[in-house]
């Protein structure tokens, strides 16, 4: 997501125009909600969380001073999921791995399409699930830096920066999460992989 | 797909950093070099885009449309004023010369040389209501931190802001 026009809305904001605030909140919303829900699975806590991030984003504004939004909503974001996280007891079955026995399903069906029928959604839906699942079976870190990827297209650098950590130890996170999903999806991993050859 | 070695690590780093667009033009012809001679390294990129695909798809399939509320929600608590930072502040360092004023009387009383069983009820009560120093300085304390703060203590918002309060405090930890 480009920084600029969020940067632009923010500054309108600031003057007094609320509606600005309401186009950010639209701009953040698959982004910031989207890693939310990754984080903590549960919607209904993601949509709380979402609210309180943008909250506290809006109390703690006169401290902001970058030019990377997202960046810092992230942050305040990771920062409330890991008081969360410490409060919680582990769940030790999202630990297990995660490996389908069915191989129908490919990685195709559950991209975004959606002229797809009923019966093919529901497949899509099963897939999704699993590699859902996968993925929340990453450990914290790894999981992070994997769903800023996917759902914020974030740079390693910006990644780096909200963890607090060099950019080669984010790299080696996204190398280890990414080795983590293909053990976890191998069953579903035939298919994906002969759909990845296709041009 | 395991690459042990470290050339192979530096190798799947630029391959992300390609994927993110981090590379510079002369980087990116270079890997892309690099990955004609290493056909097991081209098919790790793939793998790496597929999986970082499915986990997109999958959370669109997935995750239920953010309510209309939510917004709502942020854009009602934005509307509220939230430049009370300074009265609170003002108030809490009320709070902290009220208690520091109290200990020296709290002290001489727990001090005290006669035991409280024997202390006759009525005449503490008359004692406290109405020649107690101790409530002059509430009192006097009390009109200082309604006139620093701008507010009464009666006032119930202090009450309700006491939540926003501890929230103000917790978001100092966020600083960019």
């Amino acid at each position: 997501m480009e920084n600029q026009p969020l940067e632009n809305l923010l500054e309108q904001y600031r003057k007094g125009d609320i509606e600005a605030l309401g186009r950010l909140v639209d701009e953040t919303r698959r982004p910031l909600y989207g890693f939310i829900v990754g984080m903590v699975r549960d919607p209904h806590q993601a949509e709380d969380l979402f609210q309180d991030v943008w909250i506290r984003a809006i109390k703690g504004l006169h401290r902001y001073q970058s030019d990377r939004l997202l960046s810092w909503l992230f942050r305040i974001a990771r920062n409330r999921i890991i008081d969360i996280s410490r409060k919680r007891k582990p769940d030790a079955s999202l630990q297990q791995p995660i490996g389908g026995t069915d191989s129908s399903n490919t990685l195709e069906s559950v991209l975004p399409n959606f002229d797809q029928g009923p019966e093919r959604h529901t497949s899509n839906r099963e897939l999704a699930l699993r590699i859902q699942q996968a993925v929340h079976a990453l450990p914290l870190e790894q999981r992070e830096v994997y769903l800023m990827r996917t759902e914020a297209h974030m740079p390693f650098k910006q990644i780096a920066g909200i963890q607090n950590v060099s950019i080669n130890t984010s790299l080696a996170r996204m190398q280890y999460a990414i080795k983590h999903l293909r053990e976890a999806l191998a069953d579903d991993y035939a298919s994906l992989n002969s759909l990845s050859r296709t041009p | 797909m395991k690459s042990p070695d470290p050339q192979n690590r530096e190798l799947e780093n630029a391959i992300l950093l390609e994927q993110s667009g981090e590379l510079t033009a002369a980087e990116r012809e270079a890997l892309h070099q690099t990955l004609d001679d290493r056909p097991e390294l081209a098919a790790w990129a793939r793998e790496s885009q597929v999986l970082q695909k499915a986990g997109q798809a999958a959370t669109e399939d997935l995750t239920p449309p953010l309510p209309e509320l939510s917004r709502e929600r942020i854009l009602k608590a934005a509307s509220q004023p939230t430049s009370k930072t300074l009265p609170r502040l003002l108030a809490v360092a009320a709070m902290l010369v009220l208690a520091l004023g109290l200990l020296p009387h709290l002290s001489r009383r727990l001090q005290s040389p006669h035991p409280v069983f024997t202390t006759h009820i009525e005449s503490v009560e008359v004692d406290f209501q109405d020649e107690d120093p101790l409530l002059d300085d509430l009192e006097s304390l009390q009109d200082q931190l309604a006139v620093w703060s701008d507010m009464s203590l009666e006032d119930n918002r202090i009450l309700e802001d006491e939540n926003d309060w501890a929230e103000i405090l917790l978001t100092l930890e966020e600083p960019i």
